[in-house]
């Protein structure tokens, strides 16, 4: 069964794109045919993996997006790895505003037929709680929030956790890592005990603050591309691990 | 783990001599980089029934080292992969899924023989864009055989676009032409490795389909039928011997069958002398491989001798067919010593001098009317006892009607290219429908028979069980028999329709004069 993994949070520079992208090439290496979608217009994943942004004119009714999104896909350098590119998805979301009738499933529209194609599937989320927000917590089958340890960003996370049941969805579904932890600082070791503390089902992987996930910018690759023995690569592997094995149990296609 | 299929176009290019050497390339404005990566070299096994039945549906099964697959080589799609365990020879030990529930009905019986074993070395390339993206994958393909140290017999290159680059794909396409590479299919390219290697697949065909000219004489006409048949009969008769299945043995007695019954309907056609010999040599030939033919057809009639059985009794009857194995195992030591005594080789060569020495020129009539009175009056034949056959129900007289409809069959395959297709095509397939009754009453008569003389053989007192299975299975068989002689009329009926005969009548019937 196919698993649609939305990497949210409605903060920004908290390490989505670099998971989505890491996790996406790691699903891909272990054999499932993988699409990472770029929802954010920005196209910081797109820009990891050299696709162009290109505007594909004709999405402008429902028949017409699913056929320009096939269009669209892009395969990636790697195996059994394609990228849809930010353009043209964020062009088919802005359409849920249209979507008088059902606001809130337009994304899940877009990737049913996707699903028959790719066993994995990733969103590369926007820091949105709009609703952009309320699509993807549609549409995803689980999501993963990245958590810098610190008081503020803590707060938040109550308040995102609070909204997302708030309307109605299973609560269940959210797997939540701490991301950019910096060991040195004694601030972030005090909140990730505490944290640890509050919410048990947090992920025990950390993904630490390394300069080799900054090189990816440079290097425009995955970092088990470029590094492959690197502990960013090894806080990444372990990871994929840990969330296939907690979320993915049952769904593995 | 689910995989996904190739669905993407790939091309495929026939190179004409370099590699394409590492780097720049400039086509049209445009720029791109091929980056060579480390190549690998495998052993791939092409494997096909000696009669081409996969290369016939524009397939190959294809083993490397480990894994196993089906090309499809007109659709340019593969099956999933399946890992090797053995070595594959028939359908029901191929691995289990796509490729097995592919093959099964294709291949029945016929084992499967490696057709072409390659050495390939391949070196992948990158074809990158002004970006450093990867827009296509090249993989230059240099192909030996594996048996012999030769110069290469083919180098290709397989040219995939990635998904979302088909553009800059067709753009590298035009440059590999440009550079001499020649297009060509899967198939084409399947055909030429087979050429390469000495394989013809369309060599092989079990009932040979002359084009005869009507005008031929029929003297002339007859040889050149038989010959087409000694040409199956000699194709076949080295790999009896070698017991890859039971198929070389089948072919080689139908043709051998055929040439008989072609001698003994054509018999004032060529001189009577040698041909009386050549038909009790032939017959004698034949005979030798009787038992072993037999003991073929009970050893695979196993899984359904099998399902008429309860379940107490399957051990019991896996004692049979113990035994029928072993005796099988003398059959064909028999038969092989037979079939390449010196006596064999000798009717052999005779016969074969015979047919390439020409005729001399007798007094004869040309082929179409003689094929047309002989295949009327058989028919003419065949109704007559049938419609008696409704009226009694006699099973020896079916038996009789069996042979009738044999030997018109052999008419109607031999001269089907002096007659429309299609209507060939529906009167051959309502005559099958006929033997097919007609031959399971007899098989099952033929069954239970043996079935009651090789329960005298079985050693007492250890088989009294086996003893017991083979009583109830000779009941089932019985049955069967009976409600196969109940479906005689409907298979007779179809066969001797007014339209029918009409038919028959147009193509067949010669005005006297």
């Amino acid at each position: 069964m196919t698993a649609v993994i939305a990497i949210y949070s409605h903060k920004g520079g908290v390490g989505k794109t670099t998971t989505a992208v890491n996790l996406a090439y790691l699903a891909a290496q272990d054999g499932y045919p993988t699409l990472l979608c770029d929802l954010d217009p920005q196209g910081a994943s797109s820009f990891y993996f050299r696709i162009k942004p290109k505007v594909v004119k004709e999405a402008r009714s429902l028949g017409t997006a699913h056929d320009a999104i096939a269009r669209s896909i892009k395969g990636s350098d790697y195996e059994h790895l394609d990228v849809l590119p930010a353009d043209i998805s964020y062009r088919s979301l802005e359409l849920a505003f249209s979507d008088k009738k059902r606001p809130t499933k337009r994304l899940s529209r877009i990737l049913d037929p996707l699903r028959k194609e790719y066993a994995t599937i990733f969103l590369d989320c926007p820091p949105t709680l709009n609703l952009l927000a309320e699509n993807i917590f549609t549409a995803a089958d689980r999501l993963l929030i990245p958590l810098i340890p610190t008081t503020l960003a803590v707060n938040a996370y109550a308040q995102m956790l609070a909204f997302f049941k708030k309307r109605g969805h299973d609560a269940n579904n959210i797997y939540t890592f701490l991301s950019m932890v910096d060991a040195r600082r004694k601030l972030h070791r005090e909140v990730a005990t505490a944290v640890y503390q509050q919410y048990p089902h947090i992920l025990h992987t950390p993904i630490p603050t390394l300069s080799q996930i900054e090189q990816m910018g440079l290097h425009r690759q995955p970092l088990p591309a470029f590094a492959p023995r690197s502990p960013a690569t090894q806080a990444y592997q372990a990871l994929w691990v840990e969330f296939q094995e907690k979320a993915l149990r049952g769904r593995k296609p | 783990m689910r995989i996904l299929r190739g669905k993407m176009k790939q091309w495929l290019y026939r190179l004409s001599d370099n590699l394409p050497a590492p780097g720049q390339i400039e086509v049209a404005s445009e720029s791109f980089t091929l980056l060579p990566e480390t190549g690998q070299q495998s052993h791939d096994i092409y494997y096909d029934s000696f009669d081409w039945r996969l290369y016939q549906q524009s397939l190959a099964l294809v083993s490397n080292k480990r894994t196993i697959y089906l090309a499809d080589l007109a659709a340019a799609e593969d099956s999933p992969k399946a890992p090797l365990r053995q070595r594959p020879t028939f359908a029901w030990n191929l691995p289990e899924g796509e490729i097995r529930e592919r093959l099964t009905p294709l291949l029945d019986v016929r084992a499967l023989l490696p057709q072409a074993e390659l050495t390939i070395y391949r070196t992948p390339y990158r074809v990158l864009n002004e970006d450093e993206k990867t827009v296509a994958r090249l993989v230059v393909e240099t192909i030996r055989p594996s048996t012999a140290d030769t110069l290469p017999l083919t180098t290709c290159a397989r040219l995939q676009p990635l998904r979302g680059y088909e553009a800059e794909t067709e753009r590298v396409a035009g440059w590999l032409v440009m550079q001499g590479a020649t297009a060509v299919t899967p198939l084409e390219w399947y055909k030429g490795i087979l050429t390469a290697v000495g394989k013809d697949p369309g060599e092989y065909i079990a009932k040979p389909r002359l084009a005869l000219d009507p005008a031929t004489l029929a003297p002339i006409a007859l040889k050149q039928l038989l010959r087409a048949e000694l040409e199956i009969i000699q194709t076949n008769l080295p790999y009896i011997s070698q017991d890859i299945d039971t198929e070389f043995l089948h072919d080689f007695r139908v043709a051998l069958r055929r040439s008989r019954s072609a001698l003994s309907q054509f018999k004032d056609v060529l001189p009577a002398e040698p041909v009386a010999r050549f038909r009790a040599d032939l017959k004698m030939v034949a005979q030798w491989t009787n038992d072993l033919r037999d003991l073929d057809v009970y050893l695979l009639a196993e899984p359904g001798y099998r399902a008429m059985l309860p379940d107490f009794m399957q051990a019991d009857m896996a004692l049979l067919f113990t035994y029928l194995r072993q005796k099988r195992k003398k059959a064909l030591r028999t038969a092989v010593s037979a079939l390449h005594s010196a006596t064999c080789q000798q009717i052999m060569a005779d016969w074969a001098a015979f047919l390439y020495t020409t005729t001399p020129a007798a007094p004869a009539n040309p082929i179409l009317p003689l094929a047309q009175r002989r295949i009327y009056k058989r028919y003419r034949r065949i109704i007559k006892q049938g419609q008696k056959i409704l009226l009694s129900g006699n099973e020896p007289e079916m038996h009789a009607l069996r042979i009738e409809c044999k030997k018109l069959r052999y008419l109607l395959e031999f001269f089907a290219t002096l007659f429309p297709p299609e209507e060939m095509t529906l009167l051959i397939g309502q005559l099958k429908t006929l033997q097919s009754n007609l031959g399971d009453i007899n098989d099952l008569h033929v069954q239970e028979a043996y079935l009651l003389r090789l329960a005298a053989e079985l050693p007492l007192p250890q088989s009294r069980a086996t003893l017991l299975a083979v009583g109830a299975l000779v009941a089932h068989l019985h049955q069967q028999r009976a409600q196969a002689r109940d479906k005689f009329s409907d298979a007779f009926t179809q066969f001797a329709t007014p339209e029918n005969r009409r038919l028959f009548k147009k193509l067949f019937k010669v005005e006297s004069t």
